[in-house]
């Protein structure tokens, strides 16, 4: 039963006409209550992430630059801290040797004191 | 067992009962899942359904990436998506189980596009919405000059290719569904009843026939994807032939 033939075949052109209009209706609502605000959704959030992407991207870059000036800083300060440290060092090998020859200067003062009372002791 | 289709005439049209049944439904699924996917939508941390359908969404668009070099055209990325989701559900409704009933036979639940009507209907449309993009985009007296291009003697071919590829559009989606359907009513009638004779008949024959016909369910669930996905694809593909005729031409 159809309303014509093709090739012997039987054509049931309601049935066609119910499957036209189910899938035309099918698409208008999927796009204008379903699709269209998820796509829009999904932009919104490729958006999103491009610029939160772009935006940690930027602050890499500077980070990176900041990381480069601390490390230069470090090696200056190291430097610095080195060249005090020498400084220091030879600063401590003059007040030793200083030291020292005034001990010297000192102990043979004091010998010297001690020798001449033992003479004076003896004398008398 | 011959079956027939359940039919009813309205206002001197015949309607397919079983047809308006499962793609009713088909399209009811396709809108239950639309809504489910964007009941609780949200931009930032999408929930398993709506990560599936924007998965759906950005598998189309890739599709029309490819075919016509655009995906911003929201009424063929809708037409794209209903059509991949309700094609997937159509072709495997069919696939668990048929329903015959009556004293008629009439079969009552099988898929809709094993059935010409419903993949016929589906790619007219699709090739009349190209030739309505191609009016538009290029007016109707190029959209007729181009009948007649590269020669005037081409005319008859290339109305001709219009028919054929509206055909194999259809009939192919069809015939891959219904060759499905028709391959595991066989091993249903084979698991249920067995062979009437020979050395594989009784229980043995069910038991053999159950195997197969539970992988040829997974095959056909397979190919419903796959015809879904081809269906699509082409649709998409006669548009970027409409669209880019131009370029193409030249």
């Amino acid at each position: 039963m159809g309303e014509f033939e093709i090739f012997g075949m039987p054509v049931a052109l309601g049935t066609m006409i119910y499957q036209a209009i189910i899938f035309t209706a099918l698409i208008w609502i999927l796009k204008n209550k379903y699709l269209g605000k998820l796509v829009e959704a999904m932009e919104h959030r490729r958006a999103t992430i491009d610029e939160q992407l772009m935006l940690a991207e930027t602050q890499k870059r500077e980070s990176e630059k900041e990381l480069l000036k601390q490390q230069e800083l470090t090696k200056k300060a190291s430097q610095e801290a080195k060249q005090i440290i020498a400084n220091a060092r030879e600063e401590a090998a003059v007040i030793i040797r200083t030291a020292r020859k005034e001990a010297f200067t000192i102990r043979t003062e004091a010998y010297e004191r001690e020798r001449r009372s033992i003479k004076g002791r003896d004398a008398s | 067992m011959d079956t027939n289709r359940p039919l009813v005439q309205i206002f001197g049209l015949t309607f397919d009962l079983s047809i308006i049944l499962t793609s009713t439904l088909a399209a009811i699924i396709v809108l239950l899942f639309a809504w489910l996917s964007t009941k609780r939508m949200t931009e930032k941390m999408p929930g398993k359904m709506q990560n599936l359908m924007e998965w759906v969404i950005e598998f189309v668009q890739n599709i029309m990436m490819n075919a016509m070099g655009k995906k911003d055209n929201l009424f063929v990325l809708a037409g794209g998506v209903g059509l991949i989701l309700y094609l997937f559900i159509s072709n495997i409704i069919g696939v668990p189980f048929s329903v015959i009933a009556g004293s008629s036979h009439s079969t009552w639940w099988k898929s809709p596009t094993a059935d010409a009507h419903v993949t016929m209907t589906l790619a007219i449309m699709m090739i009349f919405y190209t030739h309505f993009i191609d009016i538009r985009l290029h007016g109707f007296k190029n959209y007729l000059l181009r009948f007649f291009k590269p020669f005037s003697a081409l005319f008859p071919i290339n109305v001709l290719e219009q028919f054929c590829t509206t055909l194999t559009l259809g009939l192919r989606l069809f015939g891959n569904v219904y060759a499905g359907e028709l391959m595991l009513g066989v091993l249903a009638g084979a698991a249920i009843s067995g062979f009437e004779s020979g050395i594989f008949s009784g229980v043995g024959t069910s038991l053999l026939a159950i195997a197969p016909m539970m992988v040829w369910q997974l095959f056909c669930l397979f190919i419903g994807a796959i015809q879904a996905y081809i269906f699509v694809t082409l649709f998409m593909v006669y548009i970027g032939q409409r669209i880019n005729e131009e370029s193409m031409a030249a």
